[in-house]
């Protein structure tokens, strides 16, 4: 038999992968936190996590530090963004690549130094742990809003901003007519990007914080080294149903964003 | 279709090579005459040239291969886990007491044979005397599973054993709260060096555990974030009156040390919870360099970790050759009340083959335990980790017995081994417990120059020590020292006293109560969150996720209203 590599066997490795690291890891996820500790079936887990005070409040509490730490990347990384994507300085790409080149160096490292900066400056996380943990967690993920930002202005219509400033738009309405409108869909995947790995940050709060704060990937992990498997399980699985809620909340915007290009009037 | 069976067919042969991988590990079956022996240990605890030795010295005198496959963990619970989950794949495994305990409850473990470790039995330390009873065996640990009843020491060979103490900087503590000082009208008028002096004398005094909590240091010290650890600070701190006025035995004691009843975790719990707004923060590991590197000044510490700190506070390289101009000097204390011994074992994980245990594998592998338990391999690892040994040292004159004990006179003693000697000046440290004294022994001699040329590559060092029996008849082993210098707070802190050794107390598995006290610890670590705060948020996610959700609504709204005014326009 003659042996052919046809296109699709090209993604058997990637397939094995996705099953081994993503399919069976969620099925047992699911299967401990639907069990108890002598593998039966029980609803346990969900019972004792939505009874517990202390869990509701780290969950309200992980909300906060994300909605918090969104809105500050957002504030910060919106301008900038919008300079370094608009102003025709040639040095544009060189601070965009300031902003970038932390993230290739390891985040544990870069936490651990950042501790040693809060510390410097006198903000460390035994006095201040709120602050010192938002810093950290403002620091680790501003790239991430800016990169999206940056990608969707390079594209802005600079036309339609023209054409709203010559029919009479002052600056304020130019921007709330026509640059934002076209900077939803880079806004919304910014959030994305921020919104849900801050909820389950672990070693930034766990650092920055001095172990003051848990935040819900604290929490989960509390569980799993405590041979509470069934709960943190559950906790997990709460966990993936946010990430699900908040890709359906989002989805009409990048729908929109492909309809939006030519539907413009 | 023929495509879909050829990639559905890779998974299971996939599966099956890893499955295929993990039982060739069961039990450690040799392969190609080589045999190998699965280790599991924590993290940067054993002198890794060892496992070479231990080869070699099995191929001069067998002519066979074995190789040790050494993986380590970080925590104990990391540990059980991977024990759990991945079968029984190791022939040796190292953990802490209470760990060898639950899994020795659930009939993981299988019993070990003390006729086959020689070393072992002979050297091993007798402190452990107050834990046992009449036959010798640590009976505060009992185990019982389907098999019957046992004790930790049926299952168990120690390996290093220490306390959880407290180290501190004096210095850092008086320079960072300086005001907090000179507020307080009891400490005000107190000289530095006699501040320095009332911190360490509170330390050491019963008030240690309840100084954590005073406003005086506060945002200096931290804690343990392990559950364990600070449970037991908190049960010190609850049961101060009885600790400090009890005459009750040491199983009483230890019983109250062990208190996991719902009354008790409460008590802690509020203590602990007290005790959250007064410490700098929480650590597992970053503690022994942040109190060298000063930001913070009181760590809640394992003894070996607080040898470790001592030292890198006293030298300025790794080798520990070149001193600090300006060293930082930690002193590590067990407050009177007491504290709790941890003590880290080998056991052997049970293997459903019965042929396993007449192999060469298992054979090996209890050799290779008994290997560690020589006086040269033990001297080896306390040199590299810091922690002490179970091996210790015989009252005899031979130098192979008396090793152990060499090499704590040459660490730490201050005298020059001559008779003549005016020892006046220095304080004696008595470490007899954690020797294996022989009571019918009069006198015998120690003589560091064997330890000096084959072991520690030191100048020649030809110090003799001669102990004798004193006029009460009993053979004391006291080490001259000066427990301000760097030798003597070095000393305190790897082997507690003589007296503070009936305070030592042991922590069993928690068991059925574990549930709860981890509840306990999430009250103590989550941080309450003001109602305001959580009304406010949830009405700005119901308003991001509502408009969010209803966006194309309201767009479609705007379109139909622009055409419907297009259309009034024309």
């Amino acid at each position: 038999m003659r042996f052919s590599l046809q296109r699709k066997q090209l993604c058997i490795p990637y397939f094995v992968f996705l099953i081994l690291f993503v399919v069976i890891p969620i099925l047992f996820i699911v299967f401990y936190a639907f069990t108890d500790a002598q593998g039966f079936f029980s609803f346990d887990a969900l019972v004792s996590f939505f009874t517990s005070t202390k869990k509701i409040n780290v969950l309200i509490q992980s909300l906060l530090f994300s909605v918090l730490n969104t809105l500050i990347c957002l504030l910060v990384g919106y301008p900038v963004a919008y300079i370094l994507a608009t102003s025709k300085a040639k040095f544009n790409y060189v601070v965009v690549m300031l902003f970038v080149m932390p993230m290739w160096i390891n985040f544990v490292l870069r936490t651990g130094a950042t501790r040693d900066v809060l510390t410097w400056i006198g903000l460390s996380g035994g006095e201040h742990p709120y602050i010192a943990t938002l810093i950290g967690l403002f620091y680790n993920y501003l790239p991430f809003v800016i990169l999206p930002l940056y990608s969707t202005m390079l594209k802005l219509d600079k036309a339609q901003i023209e054409a709203a400033s010559d029919l009479g738009c002052n600056r304020a309405q130019v921007f709330t007519k026509s640059i934002w409108p076209q900077t939803i869909p880079g806004v919304v995947s910014a959030a994305q990007m921020v919104f849900m790995p801050t909820m389950s940050s672990y070693v930034i709060p766990e650092t920055l914080s001095e172990g003051k704060i848990v935040l819900f990937g604290n929490s989960i992990y509390i569980g799993f080294s405590n041979n509470q498997w069934n709960s943190a399980s559950f906790m997990a699985i709460i966990m993936l149903f946010l990430v699900c809620l908040s890709m359906l909340v989002t989805r009409n915007y990048t729908e929109k964003d492909q309809e939006g290009g030519s539907s413009k009037w | 279709m023929k495509k879909k069976i050829s990639s559905l067919f890779l998974l299971p042969l996939l599966l099956s090579g890893i499955t295929a991988c993990s039982t060739s590990n069961s039990g450690g079956t040799s392969s190609g005459g080589n045999i190998l022996i699965h280790v599991l240990n924590a993290e940067d605890y054993i002198d890794m040239s060892l496992l070479d030795t231990f080869s070699e010295m099995i191929y001069k005198r067998d002519g066979k291969r074995v190789s040790v496959i050494y993986d380590t963990y970080d925590t104990n619970e990391t540990m059980y886990n991977t024990l759990k989950t991945g079968k029984t794949s190791y022939d040796l495994i190292c953990c802490s007491e209470y760990m060898v305990q639950r899994l020795a409850n659930e009939g993981f473990l299988h019993t070990l044979d003390f006729d086959k470790l020689p070393n072992y039995t002979t050297y091993t330390t007798s402190f452990l005397h107050s834990f046992e009873d009449e036959t010798g065996k640590l009976n505060l640990l009992p185990v019982n599973n389907d098999e019957g009843s046992f004790t930790l020491a049926d299952y168990a060979a120690g390996y290093m054993w220490g306390t959880l103490g407290i180290l501190y900087n004096p210095d850092y503590i008086l320079r960072n709260n300086a005001s907090r000082f000179n507020e307080n009208p009891e400490w005000s008028s107190l000289s530095y060096d006699e501040k320095k002096t009332k911190i360490i004398e509170t330390f050491q005094s019963e008030d240690g555990y309840s100084f954590l909590w005073d406003d005086l240091i506060k945002g200096t010290q931290s804690i343990k974030d392990s559950m364990r650890d600070t449970y037991a600070i908190g049960n010190f701190e609850v049961f101060k009156d009885y600790y400090s006025k009890t005459s009750d035995s040491y199983e009483l004691r230890n019983e109250k040390f062990n208190d996991c009843s719902d009354e008790t975790i409460e008590l802690i719990k509020d203590k602990l919870i007290e005790l959250k707004t007064n410490i700098f923060g929480f650590e597992v590991d970053s503690g022994k360099n942040d109190i060298v590197t000063q930001k913070i000044g009181v760590n809640c510490a394992w003894s070996g970790d607080a040898v470790n700190s001592i030292n890198r506070g006293y030298y300025a390289d790794d080798d520990w050759t070149d001193p600090r101009e300006d060293p930082v000097e930690l002193y590590y204390d067990i407050p009177s009340l007491g504290a709790n011994v941890w003590m880290d074992c080998f056991a052997t994980p049970k293997q459903e083959d019965e042929s396993y245990y007449t192999s060469d594998t298992y054979k090996y592998t209890l050799e290779f335990l008994d290997f560690l338990s020589d006086s040269e391999s033990a001297i080896s690892n306390v040199y590299y980790n810091g922690y002490t040994s179970f091996i210790t040292s015989l009252s005899s004159s031979e130098t192979h017995d008396n090793l152990m004990l060499a090499y704590m006179l040459w660490s730490y003693d201050m005298s020059d081994g001559d008779d003549d000697e005016d020892l006046s000046s220095y304080e004696t440290y008595d470490i007899t417990p954690f020797m294996n004294i022989d009571e019918n022994v009069d006198e015998f001699t120690v003589d560091l120059s064997y330890l000096s040329e084959e072991l520690l590559e030191d100048e020649l060092d030809d110090r003799t020590f001669t102990f004798k029996k004193d006029e009460n008849g009993e053979l004391k082993i006291l080490i001259h020292y000066d427990p301000t210098t760097f030798e003597g707070r070095l000393l305190k802190a790897q082997y507690p006293s003589a007296e503070e050794v009936d305070r030592l107390y042991v922590m069993n598995d928690y068991g059925i109560q574990n549930d709860k006290i981890v509840s306990m610890w999430e009250d103590v670590k989550v941080n309450p969150l003001p109602l305001w705060i959580t009304i406010s948020l949830i009405i700005f996610l119901v308003l991001v996720i509502g408009y969010l959700g209803s966006y194309k609504l309201i767009r479609m709204y705007k379109l139909k209203r622009r055409k419907k005014l297009r259309s009034e326009n024309k």
